[in-house]
């Protein structure tokens, strides 16, 4: 059984800042980030983001922080599009919270094996770790050295029926529902004071992470943010935190999204420069519903056939942080597809689904398999996979809406076709 | 442009803390060079903070004589710090120190987020009160465990166990201090080499480590050569 919702697209803005203090020291930005709602794909976004350590001994962690992003989006994209998408929630709750962090994880630790393969520790990079930190800190990287690309997670997939948030280490996930204050969905990690953070590279990586499942009852949140300790510990307390939430949503009702893609830089290097001094990044999830957008600003429908491919050049939305110094803000408008009407329950059990709504639900599941397979399809097109890609895609996607539960009859197609956009992307 | 959303900002707190021996035994000499390289200490200090321009440093002081009491108990801007000299008189109540120590610590009157403090510990001799009760109060705040502890043990009498466990790491010893230019230069360095890598930590991946482990302390002074040893 699927959900009932109210169906939303997802805005997704963000922006990295060079350390004031890395500046002064020639030390690079360590923060990375990436955004996926693909330009040309409609309802569910997902933001990573990551925070290289500045630790001695960490001294490949803007590497680190990387894979971290790519590894995450690459397995939460596998996750919203691949066979689970037709379980019933509890197996997909249960998957986000069982295996989801392991695979990450893991993809992150092979990643590190490749580069170690290609580019092992220089004696440059050994020399400068003896003279700071002794013959202890060069030992414990070469036995451990996953730990020279330490680093953070913080990410998030909003879909129409659940959201998932996982983190490991410091930074924030704040999340502002329609109604009511803000909200940390993951608590507090205990562990974390000071400067000390849980880590992918620890030993206890996984049991570390913290992941919740959020299934949507009624009204979907009106925003998430992600950010790193950079922008975080600017603020005094909690609650100050929690207001930027409030501010930005704001702001963006009733000045539309083009005030985050406006300010988001230069309110980082304000934070950076007057306060922290740390590497800034913030990424903002916005439900479209609520932006204030004029007509002749609004996205062209994907699903109409005669249109073109998304509604602007795909790369922005792709790119994570490539720089030093700052990325431009992204904005992407996610495309619509017909909504799928249908009372929503929220906790406290109002508005069930009806038996007429359920019905419809069939029919919905069906032309959101035809709005997805177009939209594949476009965006098949747009990175230039090949066509026994698309048809294997298309074959697949024939089966899932005739009701057959076997597993992808062809899942390097999909893998190639996703490996194939994000190498289009960082080429 | 819309101002910086959410509430108020702020630079990162640093909470730079002298914990000083005030009993009868640092009368004299002790008394008058600790209060000479406090007060020395103090330009090179702010010299120290302004490196970082993204931290404030605000420096508090507590005695412990026969009690214990807030000597400066306004977290002071370092910009505006100045040394009020101690007098010295009564017996060694650093058990009650630690207590009042970690009264401060709570949050609030320590902010939520912040980076972590340097505690600065001097003391000639042993404790007479119940020491081990005051520490274990003090080590059950985060604030305090998270900490920089610094001890400096001022003449041959002090009792370094103590010291050591106010340190909490085995890899830091208490610096010992025979002589007021000994004295002046740990007091120097715990309030420039010590408060600059506390300013500016590093993120690192969590560790076991206690008491100082979170930042990396610098290599302390040698002691000050050709100068006799007369505490």
């Amino acid at each position: 059984m699927r959900l009932q919702n109210t169906r939303h697209r997802w805005y997704a803005v963000g922006n990295s800042v060079r350390g004031a203090s890395h500046i002064r020291s020639g030390a690079e930005n360590q923060d990375d980030f990436m955004i996926l709602p693909q330009e040309g794909i409609g309802e569910y976004v997902v933001a990573t983001l990551s925070d290289g350590h500045g630790d001695a001994k960490c001294f490949r962690s803007k590497t680190g922080s990387r894979f971290a992003v790519e590894t995450a989006t690459s397995e939460l994209i596998k996750f919203i599009e691949g066979p689970l998408q037709n379980e019933h929630i509890s197996v997909i709750s249960r998957e986000a919270q069982e295996s989801l962090v392991s695979r990450i994880h893991k993809e992150w630790q092979n990643k590190i094996s490749e580069d170690q393969e290609k580019n092992k520790f220089t004696d440059e990079e050994i020399s400068r770790l003896e003279k700071s930190k002794g013959a202890a800190a060069v030992k414990a990287v070469n036995s451990n050295p996953f730990l020279a690309y330490g680093a953070t997670l913080s990410a998030v997939l909003v879909s129409q029926e659940y959201i998932v948030y996982l983190q490991i280490g410091d930074g924030e996930i704040i999340m502002v529902p329609e109604d009511g204050p803000p909200e940390r969905p993951i608590p507090v990690d205990e562990r974390l004071f000071g400067n000390e953070t849980t880590s992918l590279s620890g030993k206890n990586a996984v049991g570390d992470f913290r992941v919740y499942f959020q299934s949507i009852y009624g009204p979907a949140p009106a925003l998430i943010f992600l950010c790193s300790d950079g922008y975080s510990n600017a603020y005094q307390t909690d609650e100050s935190l929690f207001q930027a939430g409030t501010d930005i949503l704001g702001l963006v009702k009733s000045k539309g999204i083009e005030v985050l893609e406006t300010n988001l830089n230069s309110w980082l290097k304000d934070t950076t420069e007057k306060f922290t001094g740390d590497d800034t990044t913030l990424v903002v999830l916005v439900r479209e519903d609520l932006a204030n957008i004029k007509d002749s600003d609004k996205p062209e429908d994907a699903t109409d056939e005669h249109k073109e491919t998304g509604s602007s050049s795909p790369s922005p939305a792709m790119e994570h942080n490539a720089s030093d110094d700052e990325t431009a803000s992204k904005n992407v408008a996610p495309e619509k597809v017909d909504d799928d009407e249908g009372a929503v329950e929220k906790g406290n059990q109002a508005g069930k689904p009806t038996e007429g709504e359920k019905t419809d639900n069939t029919n919905a599941t069906e032309d959101k398999d035809k709005a997805i397979e177009t939209e594949v399809s476009n965006k098949v097109i747009e990175v230039g996979v090949t066509e026994e890609a698309i048809d294997s895609d298309k074959a697949d996607k024939g089966n899932e809406t005739n009701g057959d539960k076997t597993t992808d009859s062809n899942p390097v197609s999909k893998k190639g076709w996703f490996k194939s956009f994000l190498g289009t992307v960082y080429a | 442009m819309p101002e910086l959303p959410g509430g108020p900002m702020a630079k990162r707190p640093l909470h730079f803390i002298f914990i000083a021996d005030c009993s009868g035994s640092m009368m004299g000499d002790k008394i008058q060079s600790l209060n000479f390289a406090i007060d020395e200490a103090i330009p090179a200090m702010r010299s120290a903070a302004s490196e970082n321009p993204n931290a404030e440093v605000f420096v508090k002081a507590l005695k412990f004589s026969s009690g214990a009491t807030w000597h400066i108990s306004a977290a002071t801007p370092v910009e505006s710090f100045t040394w009020t000299k101690l007098e010295a008189g009564g017996v060694t109540d650093m058990g009650k120190a630690m207590g009042l120590l970690a009264e401060q610590l709570k949050t609030p009157p320590m902010p939520e987020r912040g980076l972590p403090p340097v505690l600065v510990l001097l003391s000639d001799g042993m404790p007479t009160d119940d020491f081990s009760s005051g520490l274990r109060q003090l080590m059950e705040q985060q604030w305090a465990k998270r900490a920089v502890r610094i001890a400096i043990a001022i003449g041959q009498d002090a009792n370094h166990d103590v010291l050591q466990k106010f340190i909490g790491n085995v890899e830091f010893k208490p610096l010992q201090a025979n002589n007021s230019p000994d004295l002046v230069n740990f007091i120097r360095w715990a309030s420039t080499a010590v408060l600059k890598a506390a300013s500016a930590p590093s993120s690192k991946p969590k560790s076991d480590g206690k008491g100082g482990a979170y930042v990396d302390i610098p290599t302390p002074p040698a002691k000050a050569e050709n100068e006799e040893s007369v505490w």
